[in-house]
């Protein structure tokens, strides 16, 4: 199939292409300079509108034991139905929308990567079932580490070697690209009624704390060279004035880490009547630590549900709100828990929470290391991206929603803020961003690239007007993925599946495989051999 | 198979012409339909909302979702109709000949739904997994009704004439329901405010209920106690002016 994309405005971060007005050819699935022959050529005229690569999502939770959960206990989040329409299937859901609704949504946004972020090694295959069940774009997702007791017993007892071999096991087990902690130490700790745990501080039954976890975890990402740092979603999450436990965890890295919604840990005050952004002070040192990268966890003021593996946190929020609650103790690896929740236009602390975000990307230097995320559905549905998209393009909007929601000017720095990101640096933090810091070597639109474009119904000069930026990034005109169309005018045209990529790498000795065996038999409720994923789609990265 | 008619109230059809209207979406299981595929469709059509009116006639119980938000006019069943009536409906009437299913009103905030018959469960109800149901307009039931009559009510008013079955006004807030009688358990349950008036002299009100006064034709009780709710139950002689 050959596509020619005429005189689109092309935002191309990798290759530095800032809004070049250029053809763009599709032959075989991939960027060329030149057709081979200029039969059956698929013209599309692009004049004016903004082409960008595929957008990749590093941090949403679209599949697995908790977002199923989500869809289980919340029948009132089916408001959004699709019906079925030709090759397109039907689905339902806002804040956790149905695996086919997934995918198309995601499409639909111009997105063609999406990481997984939690996956709870005893899950894996249902979270793989579901993966490979969602159209359109490619996947990953992570596994959890954070609070499995092996880790912790083989950090305890310094066996560095023994840990290299499990964790390589796990993914090889479990199918899994990189390392996530949630709250490290947290669940373990829970387990014996202590409700949080700062970085230095000693985990019951063990002689280590959360820092050791992290220092661990991150010495075999390195030795295993994972294409993906270690993705951590810190300590204190969501507790007012966990910005100083923050502060502290940015130092534990040696080389890199990646922290999750870091909206979540930029806290201030000391309770919630005291509630204020203190975004300013943990942007200044991400900005002077070149080993920290982030994403959002932008909040969209929607309701949503919110799932994570850090079980102590949804019992706190399932103590204030009073909302159904989901907890799961998954055996010896960690937790889960799920609760639904609304952030409320009308909450001063949901409000502050929604300007921490902003504030964040807009005091970021160095936008390399920064994502857009909404910790989807934790902070609010994806399908808000374009409306964050907006705001960050539009300090006019910011204003405006500010007004609207009647912004706390006093505990936020957001209103004194004036940037306004360009649709270059959106690109950057949507695009090129995520995927190098999920290291997937995007090669951008080039020469032998492959072909995943999205062209947005965006003139250049209707970029200073926010509800243009919202509703044009909101659908694409056009979204190819893997040089087929995904979209075409606005409308899904296709169902093709994505692949789910794994990061593959050598096993140890057999000692290993065996020692899992005896393990699993005597600590498992479930058979080795049920354990073990392998399904076709699933492909495996090599080490570089 | 259910068929999907959300799209037939009466805002739909203002200032539209008759072939218009046969081109609207109906959906059947998970295809796609025209409404002219299942409905002759004949008449006038209004200019404005208020004066619009929708008559359906012929078999009706498969309909589901009629009359789905609602804003204005008046839509008559002739008959027996299925479930989803007026859910989400602000403003305007409903009128039904016969028989209502299950899901009347749900989450209705304003507007009159009027059944001749008897309605199923769950009316003038909150959505499943949510709290908060019906918070404004009336339901009249002229016969019976099912189980769990305005849970989560939260404003409005439903009329139940005759018996309705188990989990009367569980977690009400405020509001009003009415009903002839209760054939079994359940009433109140949860409740926080809000009054359940029950036309039965010889209705046994749960424990949780406490007496707080009477006169000549009604007696008074406050609960949920085991959630210190201030909703009351008022047992009354049946009184034809209600
Ligand atoms: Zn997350």
């Amino acid at each position: 199939m050959k596509i020619l994309l005429k005189d689109a405005c092309v935002y191309d971060t990798v290759n530095r292409i800032n809004g070049d007005c250029m053809d763009v050819l599709i032959e075989e699935g991939v960027f060329v300079d030149k057709f081979s022959n200029t039969k059956n050529v698929d013209e599309i005229d692009c004049r004016g509108k903004v082409l960008m690569a595929g957008g990749v999502d590093i941090h949403s939770h679209i599949a697995g034991g908790p977002v199923n959960v989500g869809r289980l206990m919340r029948p009132e989040d089916k408001s959004v139905v699709w019906g079925r329409e030709g090759v397109v299937r039907s689905g339902s859901g806002f804040s956790v929308p149905s695996t086919f609704l997934t995918g198309y949504e995601y499409a639909l946004l111009g997105y063609s990567f999406v990481n997984q972020p939690v996956t709870p090694p005893l899950t894996a295959k249902h979270t793989h079932e579901e993966l490979l069940d969602i159209p359109l774009v490619d996947k990953s997702c992570l596994l959890l580490l954070g609070n499995n007791f092996n880790v912790a017993s083989y950090i305890n007892n310094g066996e560095k070697d023994k840990l290299m071999d499990y964790v390589s096991w796990m993914l090889h087990a479990t199918k899994t690209y990189g390392i996530k902690a949630v709250n490290p130490g947290g669940f373990l700790s829970w387990l014996w009624k202590v409700d949080k745990i700062a970085p230095h501080e000693k985990i019951p039954k063990f002689d280590i704390e959360p820092a050791d976890i992290i220092k661990g975890l991150e010495e075999v990402s390195n030795r295993l060279s994972l294409p993906h740092p270690i993705h951590v979603h810190l300590n204190y999450l969501g507790h007012p004035g966990n910005y100083e436990v923050t502060l502290d965890s940015l130092k534990i890295p040696k080389k890199r880490m990646h922290v999750a919604h870091l909206q979540f840990n930029s806290y201030g005050g000391d309770d919630w009547s005291s509630f204020s952004s203190a975004a300013d002070k943990v942007s200044r040192k991400i900005n002077q630590n070149g080993k920290i990268s982030f994403d959002l966890g932008q909040v969209t003021l929607d309701n949503t549900t919110t799932m994570t593996a850090d079980s102590p946190f949804e019992q706190h929020l399932h103590k204030l709100t009073k909302m159904k609650w989901s907890s799961r103790d998954v055996e010896l690896e960690c937790g889960a828990g799920v609760v639904p929740y609304t952030y409320s236009k009308k909450s001063p602390v949901n409000v502050i929470q929604w300007a921490i975000g902003l504030e964040l990307a807009l005091l970021c230097k160095n936008l390399g290391r920064l994502c857009l995320t909404t910790d989807h559905p934790n902070a609010g549905p994806f399908i808000r991206y374009p409306r964050i998209i907006a705001w960050l393009m539009s300090d006019k909007y910011r204003q405006e929603t500010a007004k609207d929601v009647r912004l706390p000017g006093k505990k936020t720095l957001l209103l004194s803020i004036d940037r306004e990101f360009s649709i270059y640096e959106v690109a950057r933090i949507t695009r090129e961003s995520p995927a190098r810091i999920l290291g997937l070597n995007p090669v951008g639109i080039r020469e032998g690239g492959r072909a995943d474009a999205a062209v947005y119904d965006l003139e250049m000069d209707e970029v200073d007007k926010s509800e243009k930026i919202e509703e044009a990034f909101s659908r694409v005109e056009y979204m190819i993925i893997g040089g087929d169309f995904a979209v075409k005018e606005k409308r899904v045209v296709s169902s093709k599946k994505g692949v789910t990529f794994y990061s593959r790498r050598e096993l140890g000795d057999e000692s290993m495989e065996k020692e899992m065996r005896d393990f699993f038999r005597e600590r498992y409720s479930v058979g080795i051999s049920n354990y073990l994923v392998d399904y076709p789609g699933i492909v495996g990265v090599d080490a570089a | 198979m259910p068929l999907d008619c959300s799209a037939i109230k009466p805002e739909c059809f203002v200032g539209l012409s008759v072939k218009e209207i046969m081109e609207f979406p109906v959906g059947e299981g998970r295809h796609r339909g025209k409404l002219g595929d299942y409905f002759r469709v004949s008449g006038d059509v209004s200019e404005s909302v208020a004066s619009q009116r929708v008559v359906l006639g012929g078999s009706l119980l498969r309909l589901r979702r009629v009359g789905e938000d609602m804003a204005g006019g008046e839509i008559l069943l002739e008959g027996d109709c299925g479930w989803h009536l007026g859910e989400f409906m602000h403003q305007g009437r409903i009128h039904v000949l016969g028989n209502a299913g299950s899901w009347v009103g749900t989450s209705m905030s304003g507007g009159e739904i009027v059944v001749e018959g008897n309605a199923g469960d769950y009316i003038g109800c909150a959505r499943r997994g949510v709290r908060r149901g019906m918070r404004g307009g009336r339901i009249v039931v002229e016969g019976n009704a099912g189980t769990e009559i305005g849970y989560g009510l939260s404003g409005g008013e439903v009329f139940v004439k005759g018996v309705v079955h188990s989990f009367v006004g569980s977690y009400a807030c405020s509001g009003k329901i009415t009903v002839g009688g209760v054939v079994s358990v359940g009433v109140g349950g949860g409740m926080r405010g809000g009054v359940i008036c029950i036309l039965d002299p010889d209705f046994r009100v749960p424990l949780a209920f406490r007496e707080t006064g009477s006169d000549e034709s009604s007696v008074a009780y406050e609960g949920d106690s085991s959630v210190h709710g201030k909703g009351s139950i008022l047992i009354q002689e049946v009184k034809h002016d209600v």
